[in-house]
């Protein structure tokens, strides 16, 4: 199933209501909203997003169609942390492994799709600008966006900056090292080149400084990316064709730092710099016939490079170099198909799948030779990965349908989990080993949905479970030493012969009458390996309630977000620690005027944690509190 | 006018080259430093060559070459070295793997152990005994790097005295390295015969972070006083080689301990 976040469109279809609209919010914050999605958090900046709790290797992140991968080894760049909300036009988020063209995975996948002028009959001129600012941690946001349509050609331009100091926790305890600054912009044009096709070009840059990570034992100097693209796109409207043909390459710049924290917190001063160069190509191809048939097909490959160093500086000794990822790189081309036929009236299938060709290696003889102490011979390896999906829909009456999924996925290993070089892990506290000759992890995943749809009331219930075969987890290595000061150990990733995921979501949507509308979506997962550990980072259960009432251009909103307590934890095996529930109420109003000639503003006051509550979440890394109360109020202007 | 001069410069230069160039009268052609030369009673000229541009107090690589007054080569006498160390009180040697002729090179590649600098405590000579005949060499040794230690002397639970030496890594880098050290026993002050056949366990540790590193392997004797096996660094920096010492069953020492900084 293709769940479509249309950030432009969330008040329309009016599921997810007025929080969710806002360009304002960060795209991390976006996502956590969105049912099915956790968020593991490191900090008040770039939470990596989990599928189902499924996350990092396991899901594929792209943008655009185009792979790209964080350049830090901690995992505190997630691809999500270079987007913006105004620099998107949707964010779609497959679960079922099959149906994820753009890559190898075992969860499914999240595509941020980039925002594109249109083409229009008469030249236009239309822009938006905001900004808004938030009492916890002094922070503030503002952004403007300029769109140009016209025939032959087309442009947009948008950029945001934002800034934050520290947050405080819920009771007024400040979370040092919570602050961060951050700009991005992105330019996207196209040219028509014929009756039917054009040429778009897309270049987005996005640069944080000075971001602190609680959770972790260092912050980031900075984050940069430039992410670059240029397009050939043919439609034709008479046979219901689009082709698409993409060149893009990407370059990611990050360094951790640790020169701000007190010298009581950092043992040996070090520098932690990686870098991330991806180029690639992707060529899609999708056709609707008799309006019954639509099919997807896709060619891609890249190029991905992944350099990582550490370099300390211990006093009075001499400095001490590494790679933590020694010149790592991965090649990959693959095939992808997506079909789906409607049968009868009532009846669809959907039957999809990808093919891809993986080849990793190291680029640099001292990232060879470094490897060479921990693995005899050349590393470099090949995998040929498979993924398959078959679904049903069946409209069993006016108001009943239901969906039928099952898809196998696989994936490789990371190159992090494949060659990575004393790795901290501070969610278990221990240096993780590469291990190049872990083989696939696969998964079979089966989804029922069954669907209840009246004009006041709607109902999905949706269980799901996962085989996992190879299923990759951190195993102890009791003859290393920790090269981390602290570290409990060393552990290597290796493949546990099997683990199962299972859960089940709750959706309600009720509107007793027009203006009012509740709506709750609770989601429910837990995991255990073959030996009945349970795993880490799931998320336990989740409920988040809400109210909006419309009047007139007035909207209120009332959140109600729970989290269950998470028992079901391994701390010797895993590493990790119980999470008590928690419960945080969040409350909003927003007040639209359209002006007569053209425009349109939009005021938003609203208060998050109403109850100033300290707490966290299971996935919250070091279970750093999250901020307390804070008062947000935003102004964004549109013509 | 100008360009005949060059011209005659450059044939000049162009026939003293081809001169040297003849056969027999090779100079060892090396990227090796000229540490000393002299000449023995019969007049061969000979000459000491060091692999660094420094001498230090370490494994070091020397080289010795013979050759007839006109500069020819003559065959290859017996040639053997004896380092001293002049105290001034007192008189001591140091290890040594002697020369081995190298007939495609024409030198005598040696390894010659220095154990303490040179300077207020005493000075150096190496003097290289040719078919009978001696010629002794000041040499100036330095001390190694700060932090670095690359030859120690440890008295065994058998009450000998031992030396260990590295003599590989020469250029340390990260990754698995060949590691050799020489073992050699005080006999007297002036002769450290090689030791054969001890047990070596090693234990690599950076002593700035306290760990250590995986994949080692325990050098194993090969010949003269060698024991050759590997040594994993996992970073660059201070690397310090713990040696656990056995003979048989007995433990000689528990910890002797070498300096690396690379």
């Amino acid at each position: 199933m293709q769940d479509s976040l249309q950030l432009d469109e969330l008040v329309v279809k009016g599921i997810h209501g007025e929080k969710k609209t806002n360009i304002l919010t960060p795209t991390d914050k976006v996502l956590e909203s969105t049912p099915g999605i956790t968020m593991i958090r490191r900090g008040n900046f770039a939470m990596e997003p989990a599928i189902r709790s499924l996350n990092n290797g396991q899901i594929t992140m792209t943008i655009d169609g185009m792979r790209i991968f964080g350049a830090c080894t901690d995992r505190m760049d997630p691809v999500s942390s270079y987007i913006e909300p105004n620099n998107l036009s949707g964010i779609a988020i497959t679960e079922n492994a099959g149906e994820n063209q753009v890559g190898g995975s075992v969860g499914g996948g999240i595509n941020f799709k980039l925002k594109e002028p249109e083409f229009s009959n008469e030249r236009t001129l239309s822009g938006s600008a905001g900004s808004g600012y938030e009492t916890n941690g002094n922070a503030m946001q503002g952004f403007a966006g300029v769109t140009i349509t016209g025939q032959n050609t087309a442009l947009q331009i948008d950029g945001i900056y934002r800034r934050s100091g520290n947050y405080k926790a819920g009771g007024g305890d400040a979370v040092f090292f919570s602050q961060y600054e951050k700009w991005n912009g992105h330019l996207a044009g196209k040219v028509r080149v014929g009756k039917n096709a054009f040429i778009k070009g897309d270049y987005l840059q996005d640069e944080g400084y000075n971001i602190g990570y609680p959770a972790l034992p260092m912050d980031v100097a900075f984050a940069k990316a430039k992410i670059g693209s240029v397009a050939f796109v043919s439609e034709n409207p008479e046979t219901n064709t689009r082709w698409e043909t993409k060149l893009y390459y990407n370059f990611i710049d990050h360094a951790m730092d640790d020169t701000k924290r007190p010298k009581s917190m950092v043992p040996i001063h070090m520098d932690m710099p990686g870098t991330s160069r991806t180029a690639g190509f992707y060529s899609t191809f999708s056709q609707t016939l008799r309006k019954k048939h639509h099919i997807q097909a896709r060619v891609d490959g890249f190029n991905n490079e992944l350099s990582a160093t550490m370099t300390m500086y211990p006093d009075g000794a001499s400095e001490m170099f590494m790679y933590t990822l020694p010149d790592l790189g991965r090649s990959g081309i693959g095939a992808a198909v997506n079909d789906h036929i409607s049968l009868t009236a009532l009846a669809s299938v959907r039957l999809s799948g990808r093919m891809e060709w993986l080849h990793d290696y190291q680029f640099s003889q001292a990232g060879k030779e470094q490897l060479s102490g921990i693995y005899p011979g050349d590393l470099s390896r090949d995998r040929l990965v498979g993924n398959l999906g078959a679904g049903m829909d069946y409209q069993l009456s006016e108001r009943n349908k239901l969906s039928l999924d099952v898809s196998r996925g696989a994936r490789a290993a990371t190159l992090q989990e494949g060659y990575g070089f004393y790795i901290f892990n501070r969610t278990d506290g221990f240096d993780y080993m590469g291990n190049p000759d872990l083989k696939q992890e696969t998964s079979v995943n089966l989804n029922l949905t069954y669907q209840y749809k009246s004009s006041r009331f709607s109902a999905s219930i949706n269980p799901f479970v996962y085989f996992f075969r190879n299923y990759i987890v951190g195993a102890l290595l009791p003859d290393y030493s920790v090269m981390t000061i602290g570290a409990y150990g060393v552990k290597r990733y290796e493949n546990i012969g099997s683990a199962r995921l299972y859960g089940a979501s709750l959706n309600l949507v009720w509107s007793p009458v027009s203006d009012l509308k509740l709506s709750s979506n609770n989601t429910y997962t837990e995991a255990k390996d073959r030996a009945g550990n349970w795993l880490p980072l799931i998320a336990p259960f989740r409920s988040v309630n809400t109210i909006n009432y419309q009047l007139k251009a007035f909207s209120f909103s009332a959140e109600a977000v729970l989290n269950g307590a998470q028992k079901k934890t391994s701390p010797e095996i895993y590493g990790e620690q119980t999470t008590p529930s928690s419960a945080i109420f969040n409350l909003n109003a927003a007040r639209t005027f359209t002006f007569e000639e053209k425009g349109l503003l939009r005021l938003f006051a609203g208060v998050d944690n109403l109850f100033d509550n300290k707490y966290f979440q299971h996935l919250d890394v070091q279970k750093v509190p999250r901020p307390g109360r804070n008062v947000v109020v935003r102004a964004t202007f549109s013509f | 006018m100008k360009n005949i001069q060059y011209l005659f410069a450059c044939l000049f230069v162009f026939l003293f080259a081809s001169c040297k160039d003849d056969e027999n009268n090779v100079i060892p052609t090396v990227d090796h430093f000229l540490v000393a030369e002299g000449k023995t009673a019969s007049g061969k000229k000979v000459k000491l060559w060091s692999a660094e541009k420094d001498l230090l107090v370490a494994y070091n690589k020397l080289y010795v070459s013979v050759q007839n007054a006109d500069s020819s080569y003559t065959g290859d006498p017996a040639v053997t070295l004896t380092p001293v160390m002049d105290m001034g009180t007192m008189k001591h040697s140091s290890p040594v793997e002697q020369p081995v002729y190298d007939a495609s090179t024409k030198l005598y590649p040696a390894g010659v152990v220095f154990s303490m600098p040179s300077g207020d405590m005493g000075s150096w000579t190496v003097t290289a005994k040719v078919d009978q005949e001696e010629v002794t060499f000041p040499v100036n040794i330095k001390s190694s790097p700060a932090n670095t230690k690359y030859t120690t002397t440890f008295v065994g639970s058998d009450g000998t005295a031992y030396t260990i030496t590295l003599v590989d890594p020469s250029g340390p880098k990260i990754g698995l390295n060949d590691l050799v050290v020489l073992v050699n026993r005080r006999e007297s002050m002036m002769s450290f015969p090689a030791v054969q056949g001890l047990t070596l366990e090693v234990t690599p540790e950076m002593p700035s972070m306290g760990h250590g590193s995986p994949n080692n392997v325990n050098p194993a004797f090969t010949s003269g006083g060698r024991y050759a096996g590997k040594v994993n660094f996992t970073m660059t920096g201070d690397w310090r080689l713990h040696f656990k010492v056995l003979k048989g069953s007995t433990v000689l020492a528990q910890d002797v301990a070498l300096d690396l900084l690379f």
